[in-house]
């Protein structure tokens, strides 16, 4: 909000000006240089509360600081179950193992939202509300300090010298000359001046400087406010997918060519571009020798890409941070791993699995690990094991890979024969073998082209080789633009009400016999304020014709 | 003459109404959110998929097009497993089933001997059916028909083209999902996950009960 001080801090404060100027002055050090709203607390005596009444109390409770900071803490313990629960959205297949595991925590918790916390309803219910407090309290706000921007400096109290800041001596001058002299200094400082002429008794200035402070604070609420609805706007409308696309495959961008994915409320299937990328090469290079051994020197993915089916493919690389742009929607180039070639024939010799299968890496030198299952063979088989790309051997951790590059390429896969647990329907992760169905046939280390022939004749494992796949990030985000935009006004806004400072400044000449009696004192807004100085300015520009 | 009222009254009494201010604050912020959240509807679009599977049973689901919403006519033409060229021409005239499947895919063979036991019912009776085989290689979704005895053909689309065809007005957005194209090509009716026997025979009488115009 305007500071961190509370409201209590600002209203002492104001008790305290107001301390300084007597009781019957109260009004005349002018209204508050601020727009906080006054405490309903000091106005007298309790009232009966008819609904409408009620309904205003309840909207100025919601748009009230405290109210906003209440919803911030729910916002964020909202988040926790968010955290330790599995989410739907990021690991599904996770949240209906925890079903099936822990079916009455798990429909409890299900009908909660808590496996979906971000798109649950009650979360929605507490961004809202944040929502409309920010917005209640800045725009009323807005229009004030609008009106306040037009004021005129208020008159000069009556004692200025119970003011803070005060300064007076006596002069030669002209009581007239001496109001004018200080008058145009104010002004050409960029001072928001009112001047009351000598009038034979008295004549005074009153000056104000800083509306820009509140100004850069309402700038920074409201650039705020417009950083959350293009977020809001960016996740509502936008999808972000990912995908791991092998060498020698292509990529569609439809719904069900995802690995995963997320969108917004209003983004609908249809909407998705009707693009295609085909991965020809993923070129990777690594530095040999010296401290950064291993570190890639390069990686790309070499692709063809159609806009819309049937135009003609376009060569395009994508690297790290160098994106596609295809069809308004943005291609990253996320990772990459390696992918054997496998071949299984069953007890007759009919090939009943050929295909490339991806090996997730699990540290800097490659050693993947991955599944591959046949369930189109009776009984069904199952394979999990490593890939290295340049395999070693370690009598305790067993086999591990050196470098990254594929120098020494093996599989190192055990084979197991029963029930995948596949024909039930339930979904399964392609990255992990059920094994509760199934016995070890055996393990074994194969090289490229070689074949193993599974115990008690269960058919041929041929390791035909390796390719690769890399994986990549899609995603369209309509409110990121304008989120920058809100968030580089919103510094601006903050800088503006952090550095300027709001002060007011009175001079009052009076003639006398001896002279012209000058006073000066000034008010300031914030603790740190400055005004001393203002009022020494002015002092010195009067100085040559100071008299002690 | 009235006594001003003293200050230190005023200010016990702010520092009672403060304090049951911020409780009322914060027992107002629980209850309007408890409304709010009693006021949203039944969710869900954005359910989230897994190597195409659907896992949220709230995507699950099936959705019928009245004649007058339907899309443009649909013409597929691929290559089935067994290399033979194949084309919506076939099935001129006729209710074709289309089902999108992979041979990893639990929930695919879950309902694959649902798909051949209609295919055999409807044989002859002027629906078709035909399965597209999305991310799997030829060899697997070979073996997959073989394993199932799945009496149609499926065309190969490792690739996913042919689904990029599909995807104007109900795309089939998972893995396994099910299309029925009425008499004229056009998307009548789709079914996201595994069909069940009744769900999807309702589905092709409903759609072959109407007449090709």
């Amino acid at each position: 909000m305007n500071d961190p001080r509370s409201d209590r801090d600002t209203r002492v404060r104001e008790t305290r000006e107001r301390a300084v100027v007597t009781v019957e002055e109260t009004s005349d050090a002018g209204p508050p240089m601020s727009t906080a709203p006054a405490d309903p607390a000091e106005r007298d005596g309790p009232a009966r509360l008819g609904p409408l009444d009620w309904a205003r109390w309840a909207w100025r409770v919601l748009t009230s600081m405290r109210t906003a900071l209440l919803l911030l803490f729910l916002l964020a313990l909202a988040s926790i179950p968010g955290s330790i629960l599995p989410q739907r959205g990021t690991n599904p297949i996770r949240v209906t193992e925890y079903l099936a595991n822990d079916p009455v925590k798990g429909k409890l918790f299900d009908r909660l939202g808590l496996f979906d916390v971000f798109a649950s309803p009650w979360f929605a219910a507490i961004y809202l509300l944040l929502l409309v407090s920010l917005a209640g309290c800045v725009l009323p706000r807005s229009l004030q300090h609008a009106r306040m921007l037009r004021s005129r400096p208020p008159a000069a109290p009556r004692t200025l010298s119970r003011l803070p800041e005060h300064r007076s001596f006596h002069t030669d001058l002209d009581a007239q000359v001496a109001l004018n002299i200080a008058a145009d200094h104010l002004r050409r400082a960029r001072w928001r001046v009112d001047a009351f002429p000598h009038d034979g008794t008295t004549g005074s200035v009153a000056a104000e400087k800083g509306y820009s402070r509140e100004t850069g604070n309402l700038i920074f609420h409201i650039a705020l406010l417009g950083l959350v609805v293009a977020v809001g706007v960016g996740s509502f409308a936008g999808f972000r997918g990912y995908v791991i696309v092998r060498e020698g495959t292509s990529f569609a961008d439809t719904r069900s060519q995802f690995d995963s994915f997320a969108s917004g409320r209003i983004f609908t299937d249809s909407s998705l571009p009707p693009f295609s990328f085909s991965l020809n090469k993923f070129r990777v290079e690594y530095q040999r020798g010296g401290q950064q051994s291993g570190s890639p020197r390069l990686f790309a993915a070499d692709l063809s890409v159609t806009t819309s089916p049937g135009q003609a493919a376009q060569a395009q690389r994508v690297q790290v941070n160098e994106p596609l742009e295809v069809g308004g929607v943005k291609v990253f180039l996320v990772g990459y791993g390696y992918a054997p070639i496998i071949t299984v024939k069953n007890a007759r010799g009919e090939v009943v699995f050929h295909d490339s299968v991806v090996f997730l890496p699990q540290d800097g030198n490659f050693t993947s690990t991955g599944v591959i299952k046949i369930p189109d063979t009776a009984p069904q088989l199952g394979l999990q094991g490593f890939f290295l790309p340049s395999a070693a051997v370690d009598a305790v951790q067993g086999p591990y890979s050196t470098f990254p590059a594929a120098d020494n390429p093996a599989l190192f896969i055990s084979a197991w024969v029963g029930d995948l647990g596949l024909d039930n329907g339930r979904p399964q992760s392609v990255y992990k073998l059920d094994t509760t169905k199934m016995t070890r046939l055996g393990i074994k280390a194969m090289r490229p082209t070689s074949t193993w022939a599974l115990p008690r004749g269960r058919g041929t494992v041929t390791f035909d080789g390796y390719s690769r796949w890399a994986s990549f990030a899609i995603a369209r985000d309509p409110g990121k633009a304008y989120a920058l935009i809100a968030a580089i006004t919103a510094i601006a806004g903050l800088s503006l009400s952090l550095l300027v400072r709001r002060r007011r400044i009175w001079i009052r000449v009076t003639q006398a016999k001896t002279g012209t009696h000058v006073e000066i004192a000034g008010l300031a807004r914030s603790e740190h304020s400055t005004v001393g100085d203002d009022l020494d300015t002015v002092v010195a520009h009067l100085h040559p014709h100071r008299t002690p | 003459m009235e006594l001003v009222t003293a200050t230190p009254a005023r200010s016990l009494s702010t520092r009672m109404a403060r304090r049951s201010r911020c409780w009322r604050a914060g027992v107002t912020g629980l209850l309007t959110a408890a409304l709010l959240s009693g006021c949203s509807q039944a969710t869900n679009g954005a359910g989230v998929l897994v190597g195409g599977q659907p896992t949220d049973t709230t995507t699950v689901g099936m959705t019928f097009l009245p004649p007058d919403q339907r899309a443009a006519a649909i013409t597929l033409s691929g290559t089935t497993l067994t290399g033979a060229p194949w084309t919506t021409h076939a099935a001129t005239r006729k209710v074709l089933v289309v089902n999108v499947w992979a041979s990893w895919c639990g929930p695919c063979r879950a309902e694959a001997p649902i798909l051949a036991a209609l295919a055999g019912k409807y044989a002859g009776r002027g629906v078709q059916f035909v399965g597209i085989d999305t991310r799997d290689s030829d060899t697997n979704g070979e073996a997959f028909t073989k394993t199932f005895g799945i009496p149609y053909p499926s065309l190969s689309d490792r690739s996913g083209q042919l689904l990029l065809t599909l995807s104007a007005s109900l795309p089939p957005s998972a893995i396994p999902s099910t299309l029925v194209l009425d008499r004229r090509s056009r998307v009548a009716g789709r079914i996201i996950g595994p069909v069940t026997m009744s769900g999807l025979g309702a589905l092709i009488e409903r759609v072959a009960a109407e007449q090709a115009k």
